[in-house]
């Protein structure tokens, strides 16, 4: 077979497809990959006059699927969260009693504090009906049910909960309040923000003659590889003010477009910076999700990288 | 997960008749023995330092048994809702780790088919380059892992390759 090194640079690169769906194959092309196949192979092939080369060159054309992966982690669906909160009510139950000796010092203030802010069990006391059953109490712990376990709040917490804005921004004491998931740009559904849907990894499509599609451009030169393409082009139509990294110099996917065109993509990442579309011919570009794109996007053109789009 | 489609975090004790459906707390008191009180009277023998002779001390200063929680019984009904609990929640993992495989697959396949075409396309530089190995290569720095809550600043729109540079 030819494909000896690309399979195991796959593999890989793929890294938690089934073993058994490359491994054996792997495994046996690794010293033939280094030498002899590769220089049968090149005797049986004849290289093309530099017409020819130009010739075939420009019918190809490097797309680039260039993504913002997920800031934040995906939204938790209500049966997970069920689950969830099962388990945690299950560990609760089952925890030891909280070592409260360890935590603080007896006789000390701290440990007052922490004793008042605790819920006292019910004392079990003769002659007593109990509905819920006798109490069980260890070291002041209800052994039947969970320990709850309060952490009494500072006393300056109360104070200062509405200063979590611009001043005490470097107090080691201020409150720390989470940032929002949702941002401006999903309430004003800007779909040319990176700052939109942070659970969802975004894709950076362009609009030329009317037409939703991931960028392509055409190859410089004689020796210019695909990635090498894809990345140059980026910057000339959206500005060198992008941070990127390449996934892998593979093609990740192939479209064969009209008179025998074909198209391969590479796979890339934004780090930092923004697309800012500096060339006229580009109508319009956006970041979308998986599911946006399925309404932009040319339904054959959408079916054929469905499995490239991340769902998550 | 055992046979009883219980993790091992709870486990049935069947082998007592009398408590059809019980579960056993976690943890056994015999695994604090470690630590009990004699060894740390033994003058320390460069084994734990003095702070982790005090926090051993500690600890331990309640035995095991009086901070065990009760064993927990469940009823047949419980224990029935709970192995349904524990077997939904493994069907759906296993769901959406077989879309994942089965993504990945469809994707593997679809690189081979873009090597076949890049390979009969007529550049062989341009495939040989594109299937060479790449030895080494990391994930960049700035790429950050998702986080529940989005950082202060959520994107750096502002970059210029002066910044890569200076790295």
């Amino acid at each position: 077979m030819s494909m000896n090194c690309r399979q195991i640079r796959l593999g890989q690169a793929l890294g938690r497809i089934s073993r058994s769906y490359y491994s054996t194959e792997a495994t046996s092309h690794i010293p033939s990959s280094t030498t002899s196949s590769l220089s049968t192979e090149q005797g049986s092939y004849v290289a093309p006059s530099p017409e020819q080369l130009a010739e075939s060159r420009s019918k190809i054309r490097a797309g680039l699927i260039l993504s913002r992966t997920p800031i934040v982690t995906p939204e938790v669906k209500p049966f997970e969260e069920s689950y969830y909160n099962y388990q945690q009510e299950l560990e609760r139950r089952l925890m030891w009693t909280f070592p409260k000796s360890f935590y603080f010092k007896k006789g000390s203030m701290a440990e007052h504090k922490f004793n008042l802010a605790q819920k006292k069990p019910i004392q079990s006391v003769k002659g007593v009906f109990y509905e819920r059953g006798i109490p069980d109490i260890k070291l002041g712990r209800e052994r039947r049910f969970k320990q709850e376990v309060v952490i009494p709040l500072a006393e300056e917490e109360g104070a200062d909960s509405g200063s979590a804005n611009g001043a005490d921004i470097d107090s080691v004491a201020r409150r720390i309040m989470p940032e929002p998931r949702i941002t401006e740009a999903d309430k004003s559904n800007d779909v040319a923000s990176l700052s939109r849907k942070l659970d969802r990894t975004l894709y950076l499509i362009i609009k030329q003659q009317k037409t939703w599609k991931f960028p392509s451009f055409s190859l410089e030169g004689d020796v210019e590889l695909l990635h090498e393409a894809a990345e140059r082009g980026l910057r000339q139509i959206g500005g060198t003010g992008m941070n990127t990294w390449t996934v892998s110099s593979t093609p990740t996917a192939v479209i064969a477009g009209t008179g025998s065109i074909k198209e391969f993509f590479i796979k890339s990442h934004i780090l930092a910076g923004q697309f800012s579309a500096i060339k006229s011919e580009i109508e319009d570009f956006a970041w979308l999700t998986k599911e946006e794109l399925k309404e932009k996007f040319d339904k054959q053109y959408y079916e054929t990288l469905e499995p490239v789009i991340s769902e998550q | 997960m055992n046979k009883f489609g219980l993790s091992n975090f709870v486990r049935p004790s069947i082998f007592r008749s009398h408590c059809l459906g019980s579960i056993k707390t976690p943890t056994s008191v015999s695994t604090f023995v470690r630590f009990a009180r004699t060894s740390a009277k033994k003058k320390n023998r460069g084994e734990l330092s003095a702070s982790q002779v005090r926090q051993k001390n500690l600890l331990s200063a309640v035995s095991g048994a009086r901070k065990v929680p009760r064993k927990l019984d469940m009823c047949v009904e419980d224990l029935i809702r709970h192995n349904t609990v524990t077997r939904a929640w493994a069907l759906y993992q296993k769901e959406i780790r077989d879309k994942r495989a089965q993504n990945l697959e469809r994707q593997y396949r679809m690189i081979d088919e873009a090597c076949d075409a890049l390979k009969s396309a007529g550049d062989r530089n341009l495939y040989n380059k594109a299937t060479k190995r790449e030895f080494g290569k990391r994930f960049p720095m700035e790429l950050r892992v998702p986080t529940d809550t989005p950082p202060k600043i959520v994107w750096q729109y502002e970059w210029s390759p002066e910044e890569k540079e200076k790295k």
